[in-house]
């Protein structure tokens, strides 16, 4: 009898422990995955825009000849969250008199989409939050030509949607090396600094051409909003925005390796970012320039 | 990983270790029965034993530190919303289950009369609400507010392995193997607009979606349990009933979780 009792309890208790089949979680990471919440990406997405629950409008009937269509300008882009990726657009075929007045944004298979209103500029600004984790977003992109007459719209025209790849990258971890040649630009990395707090140190090597003993690149690292650490002798405010036309201050002062510290605190935040103006200046022709960052000890 | 397999032996001897006590006892209780017939003098008064069931509403408290904050992991550097995130809510469930249990000698006058040693099954169920919002007001008279909710339910059938000192009343403590019956971790995020603002874009949008969690949580977990209780009748009590887990996920957040429930419980003698 008891034993009978116990048997059943254990079927039961089994039993309605069993739940429906659901996807199966990878890990305890609570952003959302680009490859399994397509929907929670694309409402997650900030942009200034209009979001509606339902499909695209759908492509205009082609068989009169308008053949119209829009390309984007790079089929991939690369971007890490919270920093505005764009994406540009052509249009193909359409007489002058019609223009792209209106953008929609889908991630397939979800219904839903942003509409992104147009004055001319044929493109999409948009950043991912950091609610999203590292990953592909499958996109899909058209557009509505509409041509004015008097001021009045007189005709529309939904274009096919074509396909747009965002590869979201993960921050770099806190130790790494990064180096260039006379190359000139602006590298910029999203960095992780992680848990531990701790005294940051980085390490700079600039070696210019020129015969002085200036060079002519620059670093700065910013975290929680101000920047921390700069080959620039005097701070950069917080609003001050690197960039690599005519580097006229701020690179490493002498020749060969330097070393800069900051004491590193995670409450204030785990991420930071780096920006190296390589051989900005336009007064040299070559430099060589080499960064190191370790993670806080 | 390696780890995680030793912590698995402990839950596994306790299971083994609950079915050797109920089989034993009721070996024994038949070997006096036998004797009996066979007129082989009869020990059966000196043997007891009793079935329990038991059932009551529970609370559940799951604390302890996420080991990575939800904020300081969404925590962004350049763009404009500001992170809050809530602690766990302690939320209601029940608990239900049934025990075999055999006094060591009950006719005794001394100490051990007072002991009985029990094991069953036990079904429970634990878990957590947890929220994290986003809030972005660049635009002064504008909000756009992201609220994420993780809502993680899993049941358990857990084989309690405890021992109890007392009669009419009585406290019990011991440990429990819990086996993971199913997870499942449900993600809500609800995203809005309110205010007014020439710049401003007005939604309101909702996503939900469902895991299960079975690959990141152990199979089996080492719990405690302890209770107090009182007998009204021979077949009828209550007890005041609590489990103690540390383990939710095999890597992640830290939780631990208690949970206490008020018991009724039926004896068949």
């Amino acid at each position: 009898m008891k034993l009978t009792l116990l048997s059943t309890a254990l079927v039961f208790l089994i039993l309605g422990g069993c739940s429906k089949a659901t996807l199966e979680i990878p890990d305890t990471d609570p952003r959302l995955d680009p490859a399994s919440d397509i929907e929670g990406v694309l409402k997650a997405l900030q942009l200034p825009s209009d979001f509606y629950d339902e499909e695209a409008p759908a492509p205009s009937d082609t068989s009169d000849n308008r053949n119209w269509y829009i390309v984007g300008n790079q089929d991939t882009s690369f971007v890490y969250e919270g920093v505005p990726v764009t994406l540009k657009f052509t249009g193909k075929g359409a007489p002058n008199t019609y223009q792209v007045r209106q953008l929609y944004l889908e991630m397939p298979p979800t219904t839903g989409h942003w509409l992104i209103k147009q004055s001319g500029s044929n493109s999409i600004t948009f950043s991912i939050p950091s609610l999203v984790r590292a990953g592909y977003l499958n996109m899909l992109v058209s557009a509505k030509l509409v041509k004015f007459v008097g001021g009045v719209a007189a005709d529309s025209f939904y274009t096919q949607k074509i396909k747009q790849v965002v590869r979201l990258l993960e921050p770099e971890g806190c130790s790494f090396t990064l180096q260039g040649k006379n190359k000139q630009g602006l590298i910029y990395r999203k960095i992780n600094l992680g848990d531990k707090p701790g005294t940051l140190k980085v390490r700079f090597l600039s070696m210019d051409s020129s015969t002085s003993n200036k060079t002519s690149d620059r670093f700065d690292l910013k975290y929680n909003a101000t920047y921390i650490l700069s080959s620039s002798n005097t701070k950069p405010p917080a609003a001050y925005l690197p960039s690599c036309s005519g580097l006229a201050a701020g690179a490493q002062r002498r020749q060969g390796w330097k070393e800069y510290s900051y004491q590193y605190d995670p409450v204030q935040g785990t991420k930071a970012e780096l920006f190296i103006q390589s051989n900005c200046s336009d007064t040299t022709k070559g430099t060589s320039w080499q960064f190191e960052i370790d993670c806080p000890q | 990983m390696q780890k995680n397999k030793a912590r698995m032996w402990i839950p596994a001897m306790l299971l083994l270790l609950s079915c050797q006590i109920a089989t034993a006892g009721i070996y024994e209780k038949s070997l006096l029965k036998k004797r009996r017939k066979g007129g082989r003098g009869n020990g059966l008064e000196f043997f007891k034993d009793n079935f329990d069931i038991f059932i009551g509403p529970s609370f559940n408290m799951a604390s302890g530190e996420f080991s990575v904050s939800p904020v300081g992991l969404l925590k962004s550097i350049n763009n404009s919303y500001v992170y809050s995130d809530s602690p766990s809510k302690n939320l209601f469930f029940f608990m239900a289950g049934a025990q075999y249990r055999f006094f060591l000698n009950p006719k005794s006058q001394g100490f051990d009369s007072y002991l009985s040693f029990g094991a069953g099954l036990m079904y429970q169920r634990r878990g957590y609400s947890h929220t994290l919002q986003m809030v972005n007001k660049s635009i002064l008279t504008y909000e756009d507010k992201i609220v994420l909710l993780e809502k993680y339910r899993a049941n358990y059938v857990s084989v309690p392995l405890s021992v109890r000192i007392g009669k009419q009343v009585f406290g019990e403590f011991g440990f429990t193997a819990d086996i993971l019956a199913s997870g499942t971790l449900t993600r809500e995020m609800e995203r809005g607009t309110t205010g007014d603002s020439l710049f401003a874009y007005y939604y309101s949008t909702f996503y939900k979606n469902e895991y299960k969690t079975s690959k990141v949580q152990p199979k089996v977990s080492l719990g405690y349990m302890f209770g107090v209780g009182y007998e009204f009748s021979e077949n009828f009590g209550m007890r005041l009933f609590g489990t103690l887990s540390n383990k939710y996920f095999i890597k992640g957040p830290d939780l631990s979780n208690f949970q206490f429930s008020i018991q009724l419980i039926g004896t068949i003698n």
